[in-house]
């Protein structure tokens, strides 16, 4: 084998390693890029609830982006009366909502709460009617901060994600938080106070997280520098007035993904 | 004497039936603001958009406009006034009120039960194109601002 043949075997190993090493980087970068693909199936059982902090903020920065009102029109929310409250005074009206004052994890799946074709449906039962949804917002929890265990709260709430994937896979599910009480709330009371909603904040998060949908902080739009709702946000300490339920929802539009 | 007490009934029948005819017209706007403002409530009312205020009751042919104040959620307080299409209209609206104040009862009584009393004691009145419904503790006031507008 001469020296020349040698150098050619040599340049023809480092382009395709070099072509190679190209490929893998660019896949790479295609993974971060789409978020929307990040689901359960994609996390290995033991990784998925090690996932960490900073994966999570370089997600935010690689894909978060600013909509207009209409981001929401093929979106269904599931909440309760804080989600009316977000609903009616932004005038979502091209949305579509599923809501009860009371709306708990469990009665998402047996309480009529939806009437659609004459008929009262679940939550559940009613996202399976209407399944063309490409994007879902949550927020349940604080009815049932007074549960005597928080880890069947948990353990619904991930049936909920699961059922909604069943129903459809393509979705972008997203999760927020609890908002916060007043200072007045929390302090008198036994159940509505920041430290149950915070604890239950911690697992939602941990759930969300685990579950590859999107958390979404939604507190931080709404609570003063000590973490409650202010005073005057609301008449009884835990519903937010008007005012707040706009920056609630500016808030919503600066987090898509 | 005779004559004239009869003469004297039959002009009193006859401008009363007068005045039923007078076709009733009013600023909705302005009506259900001064239920919501004038009105003592627990919560604080804030005024919807139309479309969403249309979208709370199954009655699209039937509103030709809609005013509508909601609470936060804290209370079950609310005012609306409705001007519909007509007096046919005006009833199957009457009547989808009250389908519409039934279900805000059952909601409240699993979730605020004292709200229950307060809803029980509703406002619906309706004169010729317009309805009008209240939910408030302060029924009186809210009463007195109605048959300003209605009589």
């Amino acid at each position: 084998m001469t020296y020349k043949s040698i150098f050619k075997i040599l340049i023809v190993c480092i382009f395709t390693f070099s072509a190679l090493f190209l490929y893998a980087c660019e896949k790479e970068n295609v993974e971060i890029a789409s978020f929307s693909d990040f689901n359960e199936s994609s996390i290995p059982a033991e990784i998925s609830s090690e996932i960490s902090e900073e994966s999570i903020i370089e997600y935010d920065e690689v894909t978060k982006k600013t909509v207009d009102k209409s981001y929401f029109d093929d979106a269904v929310f599931i909440g309760n009366s804080r989600t009316q409250g977000l609903i009616y005074y932004n005038g979502l009206g091209n949305t579509t909502a599923y809501m009860d004052k009371g709306l708990k994890v469990d009665t998402v799946f047996d309480k009529p709460t939806v009437e659609m074709n004459g008929k009262k449906l679940s939550v559940i039962e009613a996202l399976s009617e209407k399944s063309e949804f490409n994007k879902v917002y949550i927020m349940l929890g604080i009815n049932e901060l007074g549960w005597a265990y928080s880890d069947i709260f948990i353990e619904k709430y991930a049936l909920i994600i699961d059922k909604i994937r069943e129903i459809n896979p393509d979705a972008i599910i997203y999760i927020q938080s609890i908002l916060p009480v007043s200072e007045e709330k929390s302090s008198s009371d036994a159940v509505y106070n920041m430290d149950k909603i915070n604890e239950y904040n911690d697992l939602i998060k941990d759930m969300a997280t685990a579950k590859g949908t999107i958390y979404l902080n939604v507190s931080e739009a709404v609570a003063d520098e000590d973490g409650y709702l202010p005073q005057y946000a609301s008449t009884d300490g835990v519903h937010l007035n008007k005012d707040y339920c706009i920056k609630w929802f500016e808030y919503l539009k600066d987090n898509t993904y | 004497m005779k004559k004239i007490i009869a003469f004297l009934l039959v002009s009193v029948f006859l401008m009363s039936a007068c005045g039923k005819n007078e076709t009733l017209e009013m600023n909705i706007d302005d009506f259900a603001k001064e239920l919501a403002t004038a009105v003592d409530y627990d919560d604080e009312l804030f005024l919807l958009e139309d479309e969403i205020a249309r979208q709370l009751f199954d009655l699209e042919d039937d509103i030709e406009d809609i005013a509508m104040y909601l609470g936060s959620g804290s209370t079950s307080e609310m005012v609306a006034v409705f001007k519909t299409r007509g007096k046919y209209n005006t009833q199957k609206t009457y009547n989808e009120v009250l389908l519409f104040l039934r279900d805000l009862r059952d909601e409240y009584e699993d979730y605020l039960p004292k709200e229950v009393e307060k809803i029980d004691k509703f406002l619906l009145n309706k004169d010729g194109e317009y309805l009008v419904f209240c939910v408030t503790d302060d029924d009186k006031t809210a009463q007195k601002i109605i048959n300003k507008y209605f009589n």
